[in-house]
């Protein structure tokens, strides 16, 4: 059983994505170019309790990891997402499908990971899928070599992708491959949770960890709020529940309580740009879980009153 | 038994007829609207054609129980589909699609319909010599919640006498020279604006219907043969004020693409994007209130039977699905797939004489 963390900070505000406007994900992406800005809000986290967070193999990852103090990389989790999605996307847009892929394992080629690049490409050649997709995993893993790491989640769109194809070997093979050989927990991403709880229970995978979108408003919870609380009471896994805010279009104050009733609830994934707007965040999340009865942010430590840092 | 077998085989859960899906061309929008139509009720992807060996090997890698062709003719000959999803490089729209409509397949067809006005023109004409129901990429703009919302509002007498306009549409995409087929004019028609800009001349033909006339200019700063960018004024016949119009799939900042309009009018302003519509209005109007009013897409939101890549895309396949079953055509066919081709014809006429260009309907 691994002990996920009921809190994990999210990274989509750290790389621009922003599902209000564009030119709020343009000054964010800005702003966090500058890796002492990210590391201001993962020590803000760390000291307030949220321990873990969320981080695909983006240009970011790799100064961070170098950044962090080993007392801070003790303490810290990672919840890998892989593949970095909008990397491949460029590259399959401008290059197609095969050349995209060598593509993406060339630019690994500019540090260390020179043989997983080679091999890659060999396998790529051999025309032997599952093995490029270990090493492609291999590969969006590797920077994450030297930090604790817990859940690793499969791409929402590509999970869909899969599900959406009828693919049950790819899953399973992902499945396998994160957990027997690498050792680690696989975890999924789907912005169609109902079908994956359909899906899956069809297959015959048991109690997966599962991350999809909940809040209020319904924001890309497919085909709709209604049928995926539904799925929600069938289902025998965990939730890591996102897009809770509705993608900034809910205030932590309005989107906990709701939250925090889910059933199956492992841990839910915030989303903070400032000191100030985690505070506001970790605060509902506290309360919510006074109202709910919920023993969800025990470890949360913030204090009483707005303290602007 | 076996009639009962085939009954169920060939029905679906709603008791539809399942309809069998052919994907030709297994490139980023192709792997898309295969996971699509294969998770929607009643459909499924049965075959699909890539000339490239190791796309098709790793398909049917991935998907066992379809089948891969190298070449679309033998699909076509062989399976027995109801649509067929073509997106492969521009160049080979028409052609396929001319197949397709010989064939009797329907089919959704990527954007843009072909590289110049008369390749599209000979796809219109299959098309309407068959009986098969067409649909044009752009669908996915118009199935879009922001554009919905816009249309609607622009349908409404809120703005009043319309006397302004402007229009872009800016991606970060290309930024250095590239060498694959959207770099080379005669196999993709064209860059930035045939095939990226191309949904906004739809979004505006959609708003404001057929200009008369555009005036264009158009620069390369990475791609030698195809344009980086475009600035034009559309002139639209009545009332619409002239549009201008600016896009470029090399501006820096979008890792997504964002299309814009921006409408003022005499009693207010409105501007719709992908990712929200605001409307300022000087006074209230029936069910708009004064002053300015967001729509986000998340306040817009309605969920689909699968997503993938964004609800509109489920939206612009299960429309088409629906209007096979129906046998009728759909709201973005091939018709005015052709009528936008025709305004980005006129475009580039416009660059090429540096003067203006008149479209004649």
């Amino acid at each position: 059983m691994v002990n996920s963390d009921p809190i994990i900070l999210g990274h989509n505000q750290f790389i621009g994505i922003n599902y209000l406007t564009q030119e709020k994900g343009r000054e964010l992406k800005t702003a966090f170019g500058d890796i002492e800005k990210v590391l201001e809000i993962l020590r803000f986290s760390i000291e307030h309790g949220v321990s873990a967070s969320m981080f695909s193999n983006n240009e970011l990852l790799k100064p961070l990891i170098n950044s962090l103090s080993r007392e801070e990389r003790d303490s810290l989790s990672f919840y890998p997402v892989v593949p970095f999605f909008q990397k491949y996307v460029r590259e399959l847009s401008s290059k197609g499908v095969v050349q995209g892929a060598l593509g993406v394992l060339a630019q690994v080629r500019s540090w260390k990971k020179i043989d997983l690049a080679v091999r890659g490409a060999r396998q790529l050649v051999r025309k032997d899928l599952l093995s490029a997709l270990g090493t492609l995993i291999d590969v969006e893993l590797a920077p994450f070599e030297d930090v604790k790491t817990k859940v690793v989640f499969l791409h929402n769109q590509v999970t869909d992708l899969a599900l959406g194809l009828n693919a049950r070997h790819v899953i399973e093979f992902y499945d396998s491959y994160v957990r027997d050989r690498l050792r680690l927990v696989p975890g999924y991403g789907t912005d169609n949770f109902r079908f994956l709880v359909d899906r899956f229970k069809q297959w015959g995978i048991r109690a997966p960890k599962v991350m999809a979108a909940f809040n209020t408003l319904g924001f890309l919870m497919n085909p709709s709020r209604e049928s995926c609380e539904d799925a929600l009471r069938e289902f025998d896994g965990d939730l890591f529940a996102m897009s809770t805010l509705a993608g900034g279009r809910l205030t932590p104050d309005d989107a906990y309580e709701y939250v925090l009733r889910l059933p199956r609830l492992r841990s839910i994934i915030v989303g903070y740009s400032s000191t100030e707007h985690g505070l506001q965040t970790l605060r509902a999340i506290n309360s919510a879980s006074d109202k709910t009865g919920s023993s969800f942010s025990q470890n949360v430590k913030v204090p009483l009153e707005p303290r602007l840092t | 038994m076996q009639r009962l077998i085939t009954s169920v085989t060939l029905r679906g859960l709603s008791g539809h007829r399942m309809l069998k899906i052919a994907t030709i061309g297994l490139g980023k929008m192709g792997i898309l609207h295969s996971g699509i139509m294969n998770s929607l009720h009643d459909c499924t992807v049965v075959a699909v054609a890539d000339p490239q060996p190791l796309v098709r090997k790793y398909f049917s890698q991935c998907c066992q129980n379809i089948t891969c062709y190298k070449d679309y003719h033998d699909l076509l000959e062989r399976e027995a589909v109801d649509i067929a999803v073509i997106a492969t490089p521009t160049f080979l729209h028409t052609e396929i699609g001319r197949e397709c409509a010989k064939a009797g397949v329907s089919f959704l067809v990527e954007k843009p319909l072909g590289i110049t006005t008369e390749d599209a023109w000979t796809l219109l004409e299959s098309v309407r010599g068959s009986k098969v129901s067409s649909e044009v990429g752009y669908a996915c703009v118009r199935f879009g919640s922001t554009f919905q919302k816009g249309y609607e509002i622009l349908q409404s007498s809120a703005l009043g006498n319309l006397r302004k306009l402007r229009a872009s549409a800016f991606v970060t995409q290309v930024t250095k020279p590239g060498n694959g087929w959207q770099f080379a004019r005669e196999k993709s028609g064209g860059g930035a604006l045939n095939n990226f800009a191309s949904h906004l001349i739809y979004l505006l033909y959609w708003y404001f219907g057929r200009p008369s006339n555009v005036v264009c200019r158009m620069d390369s700063t990475f791609s030698g043969d195809v344009e980086d960018s475009v600035n034009a004024t559309i002139h639209f016949n009545g009332e619409i004020p002239v549009a201008d119009l600016e896009a470029s799939w090399s501006a820096p900042g979008y890792p997504m693409p964002q299309l814009k309009v921006s409408v003022k009018g005499d009693k207010g302003e409105l501007t719709v994007t992908d990712y929200y519509v605001e409307l300022n209005l000087d006074r209230a109007d029936g069910q708009h209130p004064s002053g300015l009013t967001r729509f986000f897409r998340q306040d817009l939101w309605e969920g689909v039977e699968f997503s993938l890549g964004g609800p509109e895309y489920c939206r612009e396949d299960k429309h088409l699905t629906d209007s096979v079953r129906q046998n009728r055509s759909t709201i973005v066919d091939v018709q005015a797939g052709y009528e936008v081709q025709k305004i980005v014809g006129a475009m580039y006429e416009s660059n090429a004489m540096r003067g203006p260009s008149d479209i004649a309907w």
